[in-house]
């Protein structure tokens, strides 16, 4: 099986619960499993890696269940997608609804009329602290490709061939995202950095 | 799977901590409920309210050169490769990268973007990949929809040799009311992926659940439909190169295809919202697609490239239609 995560950091598979192509589609009680499999190893890490990449928890929650209900509905449909690589797969889905949410927002903001960018009230509990709030507010300011490629690489510790194939990019092009959204990252937060080390 | 440099492993701990406190509420039954209504009605306003309140847009292209000349896209030249952890399968799982158009909105209304999509362990055909990708895949860019946002229709797409048939699940049209310049481009999208996949230009004709339909949302489809020609349903300004996330180097060559008035084609590299480099030139012919190429020198870093049209308004028409590309300059 395809993990999203590391070893050191995936929790322990269920026993007898592959997700493969035994688990597609016209088997519904296979499909469940799989989404239970996939809820208990993937969901609270992809809700914050979309945090990391909206810097809104709401938001954020509400993508990643969007992907899982595409996932859902492609494992359960006879004569369906196998989803052999569904983590991959969901992964994927998750950064490019993401994308779409933040693109959305921003149309969303050049009309006054229309509700503000950022949802405030119960969403911004979730995110109390202003250490952390910096982070998510500097990770915000970079450019959206050096972001991905950093919570991606740095948040779910994925290879540069995983990220390339996730963005769709050059491996090249990760190499380079990554080494200068760090630089950026760094000088925004340095004072932050210290403190830790 | 690599593990990140020591070096920054600092950042792994600051990435942890900043999200350590969020704790997710949803579950799985929850989305199980989800799975079971259509979702278009969410998203369809989102597509729209897009398509009306853009001056400057949109994306793709890459194929478009190709699909042009009439040469087969993506489906051939794309190839297969085996797939390295191929599941147990009497048929061979392959890895496909096949065209696949998708819907942005422009001054001119809904268009038709080209993006090549890599899909890996199918046994399915290019054409069914395709079809299947460009209703229900994830557009690489994020200005574009899959053709009508609906992720509970499926569809079959086959070919007899001469005419394509794609059979779309019934729920399809159910809940969605469509612009009707949205449904064209949604059709339209479907046939153009089609015959690219195929490398022909056989009619398609749809059908849902097996039986034969007059219509496919506002779009009539009592007889196998042909694509609408390029010049009235493509975007009008793409960039087929540099692509999307693209490192080049310091001196580099943009090309693309665009139809606009005079032939005139005006560009802009920049770093956030500032100018860095701008300048103009012509595509080959006027009014219609036509390449265009430019060559750009800059130093390095991160820029946005805006290829776009000439506004011939005066402030009181449909403003201008451009393609978008993030790139990296070394």
């Amino acid at each position: 099986m395809t993990s999203i995560l590391p070893e050191h950091i995936a929790t322990p598979p269920k026993s007898g619960v592959p997700i493969d192509a035994e688990h597609g589609a016209s088997d519904g009680r296979g499909a469940d499993d799989a989404l239970e499999q996939l809820y208990d190893e993937h969901y609270v890490r992809l809700v914050r890696l979309a945090v990391l990449l909206l810097g809104d928890a709401g938001r954020a929650e509400e993508v990643v269940q969007d992907s899982f209900v595409a996932v859902y509905r492609r494992m359960r449909r006879p004569g369906g997608d196998p989803l052999t690589n569904a983590p991959a797969y969901l992964r994927q889905t998750v950064v490019n609804r993401s994308r779409s949410v933040l693109r959305h927002l921003k149309v969303v903001a050049q009309h006054p009329t229309e509700a503000p960018t950022h949802a405030a009230g119960a969403d911004d509990d979730l995110l109390h602290g202003v250490r952390r709030r910096q982070v998510i507010d500097a990770l915000a300011r970079l450019p959206r490709r050096q972001r991905e490629v950093l919570v991606l690489r740095h948040y779910l510790d994925l290879s540069e061939k995983e990220i390339a194939e996730t963005l769709r990019i050059s491996a090249g092009a990760v190499k380079s995202h990554a080494s200068r959204g760090a630089a950026a990252l760094r000088r925004n937060l340095s004072q932050l950095l210290e403190e830790n080390a | 799977m690599s593990t990140p440099p020591r070096n920054d492993s600092d950042l792994h701990s600051l990435f942890e901590d900043a999200v350590s406190d969020v704790h997710p509420e949803g579950g799985t039954s929850e989305i199980r409920a989800r799975a079971g209504r259509p979702s278009a009605s969410r998203w369809v306003p989102l597509t729209v309210a897009a398509a009306v309140a853009t001056a400057v847009v949109i994306v793709g292209g890459a194929w478009l050169g190709q699909q042009e000349s009439g040469n087969a896209p993506a489906a051939g030249s794309g190839g297969t490769a085996p797939e390295p952890s191929s599941q147990p399968s009497s048929e061979a799982r392959r890895t496909l990268q096949v065209p696949v158009y998708y819907v942005g909105s422009t001054a001119a209304g809904p268009r038709l973007f080209a993006e090549s999509h890599v899909v890996p362990n199918t046994t399915d055909s290019d054409l069914q990949v395709a079809v299947e990708e460009a209703l229900r895949g994830d557009p690489i860019d994020p200005d574009y929809s899959p053709a009508f946002r609906n992720e509970t229709s499926t569809a079959r797409a086959s070919t007899d040799g001469e005419t394509i048939t794609i059979d779309l699940s019934d729920d399809l049209g159910a809940t969605v009311d469509m612009p009707d310049e949205s449904g064209t481009a949604g059709v339209q999208a479907l046939v153009w992926t089609a015959q690219a996949a195929t490398s022909s230009q056989q009619p398609v004709r749809f059908t849902i659940d097996g039986r034969p339909t007059d219509r496919v949302y506002n779009v009539d489809t009592s007889a196998p439909l042909q694509r609408a020609s390029a010049d009235s349903i493509l975007a009008t300004v793409s960039i087929a190169t540099p692509a999307e996330g693209a490192v080049v180097p310091t001196r580099f060559e943009v090309s693309g295809q665009a139809a606009t008035f005079e032939a005139n084609v005006v560009w802009e590299l920049k770093r956030g919202d500032e100018v860095v480099r701008n300048g103009f030139t012509t595509a080959e012919e006027c009014c219609t697609l036509s390449p265009y190429s430019f060559t750009v020198t800059a130093t390095p870093g991160d820029y946005t490239l805006v290829v776009h049209d000439t506004d011939e308004s005066d402030g009181e028409g449909i403003g201008t239609s451009a393609d978008t590309k993030r790139i990296t300059v070394e």
